[in-house]
């Protein structure tokens, strides 16, 4: 039969030839065992998580899997995951109580605040985007979403800003506040926020050797 | 009883069969007709594109170029290369050429079809770029299973539903080598559709090494398809059995997660990061595939003559 005669396109002008089914039937298990599994593989990378003790801390916790310490930071203790995602613990001291200003312990939103203004002071363009306050390992906690540039001075301005974007905890411990900080370069915010619950519900404390 | 013909000159070939057979005075006939023009206009657009990819690769870093001529060289770089593969695989279908109509459709249906479904399970979905890398998932295994299983398998299936729910129940799919072209078509347009994902996810492309890689790309994903369309030409005309069609979609998978695991691996050194290993064993990973694939043209093609003494000539 000819299409032009008919002005019907040849694909549909012609006697289709049966094809087996069963043929499609078993591509499709195969493609959707493939997805199946593939999914689970999926869960097994990403969700794969290794546990840490930081004793100079006193914190446990877990961190994604495959992280490397980062000896050379200026934090008490680091880690990364090769995909860029930085878990951070430090110490500050709890302040001091004045006349008039609020417990710390009661208000964690003042520690957020100290904290801000001493991280403002030492990495380039340090903004605070939200604080809050949580439970975190049965203790009232102040959470803060931060953002800075974590670039090379010396090549401030002739590479592209690096902008790190995360959360820190601070958690009140005796006479002093732990922070535990988790970051990534902005493009990885969908995993920081996506791991941050899971980092907070492994937070566990317990009494520092010195 | 119905006697089979020749499919190109009606010589009488013996007892009838399903498909079309033709006897092996076309096929040499066929197979000499333009046949050195072909084989020099295939080697010097060959040595045009990987030469200019090697020049692009060397000189690009001494180059300024504005980020909209990337775009635009990029966008050439993901089309040209595709439709060179396309009409050397098209030309490889001497003795009854598929309507162009037909094969460019499947192309095209086969960029849709990456474009819906393929790149969206990939990278929407099961997120491959955050998880399926040596650095991250972990030793080689895991790389290597879910490059076969999300990468191989997803591929062969469309390239197979591609061919089987459109060309495949027409009467113009009556040769084995039918499905190599439609399976050619079909994945080299899933294959645009990946280069053109790259393309939208990074805006640009480098033009050094990610030029040669989207040609090589190219090339794989032609290969990938044709050894699917070659299962495919096995189960219609070829009167196999049905399984040939999973059997197919897993060989090939096997086949594409390889090649998929050898990019990864062997550009996954952070530190000295040096692409052109991984460049070099690709594109011969994609030359022994494009090989291959011309193997089975010639057995699909051998499988389709007959002496006119009525007997399938196995020669």
């Amino acid at each position: 039969m000819s299409a032009a005669n008919t002005g019907v396109s040849l694909a549909f002008s012609e006697q289709p030839i049966p094809v087996r089914r069963s043929a499609d039937f078993l591509v499709l298990v195969i493609l959707i065992a493939a997805l199946a599994i593939g999914w689970w593989l999926r869960g097994e990378v990403l969700n794969a998580t290794d546990s840490a003790n930081v004793a100079d801390a006193g914190v446990q916790l877990l961190v994604p899997k495959r992280s490397i310490a980062l000896p050379n930071s200026r934090d008490l203790w680091a880690v990364e995951t090769p995909s860029g995602l930085r878990v951070r613990i430090n110490e500050m001291p709890l302040p001091t109580l004045k006349e008039g200003q609020a417990d710390p312990r009661q208000n964690p939103l003042v520690l957020v605040t100290d904290r801000a203004l001493e991280e403002a002071r030492t990495v380039d363009m340090f903004r605070s985007v939200s604080t809050a306050i949580q439970n975190v390992a049965g203790v009232a906690s102040g959470i803060q979403e931060y953002l800075y540039v974590d670039q090379n001075a010396a090549k401030f301005y002739s590479s592209p800003l690096r902008v790190m974007h995360g959360y820190e905890v601070l958690i009140p411990q005796g006479d002093h506040v732990v922070i535990v900080s988790l970051e990534g370069p902005d493009t990885k915010w969908d995993q920081v926020k996506e791991f941050w619950p899971r980092l907070l519900n492994s937070l566990k404390f317990s009494e520092v050797k010195k | 009883m119905s006697r089979e013909r020749c499919g190109r000159c009606g010589c009488d070939l013996g007892a009838g069969r399903e498909g079309v057979f033709y006897c092996e005075n076309c096929l040499r006939t066929s197979r000499h007709a333009g046949h050195a023009g072909m084989w020099w206009a295939t080697i010097i657009a060959l040595i045009l594109m990987v030469g200019g990819g090697v020049t692009m690769a060397i000189m690009a870093p001494k180059l300024t170029i504005s980020s909209d001529l990337r775009l635009l060289i990029g966008l050439g770089l993901t089309l040209v290369p595709a439709l060179f593969w396309l009409i050397i695989f098209y030309s490889a279908d001497k003795l009854e050429p598929e309507p162009k109509g037909y094969v460019f459709g499947l192309f095209i249906l086969g960029i849709l079809l990456g474009g819906a479904i393929q790149q969206p399970i990939q990278r929407d979905i099961y997120e491959l770029q955050r998880w399926l890398l040596p650095s991250i998932a972990g030793g080689k295994w895991i790389p290597l299973v879910g490059s076969f299983l999300l990468k191989g398998i997803v591929t062969a299936a469309l390239t197979y539903f591609a061919v089987r729910f459109t060309v495949m129940p027409t009467s113009e799919f009556d040769e084995r080598v039918d499905g190599i072209i439609y399976g050619t078509a079909a994945a080299l347009g899933l294959g645009v559709a990946a280069n053109l994902a790259y393309l939208s996810e990074h805006g640009t492309i480098s033009l050094g090494v990610g030029a040669l890689q989207i040609i090589i790309t190219s090339l794989a994903y032609a290969s990938f398809g044709a050894i699917m369309g070659y299962f495919i030409g096995l189960i219609k005309p070829g009167g196999g059995a049905s399984v040939l069609a999973p059997f197919g979609v897993i060989v090939t998978a096997i086949i594409q997660g390889l090649y998929e695991w050898m990019v990864m691996q062997m550009g996954s050194n952070n530190l000295n990061y040096n692409p052109w290993p991984s460049l070099i064993a690709t594109a011969v990973f994609a030359a022994v595939a494009y090989a291959v694939v011309f193997i089975l043209i010639a057995s699909a093609y051998r499988a389709m003559v007959v002496n006119p003494s009525g007997k399938e000539s196995l020669a």
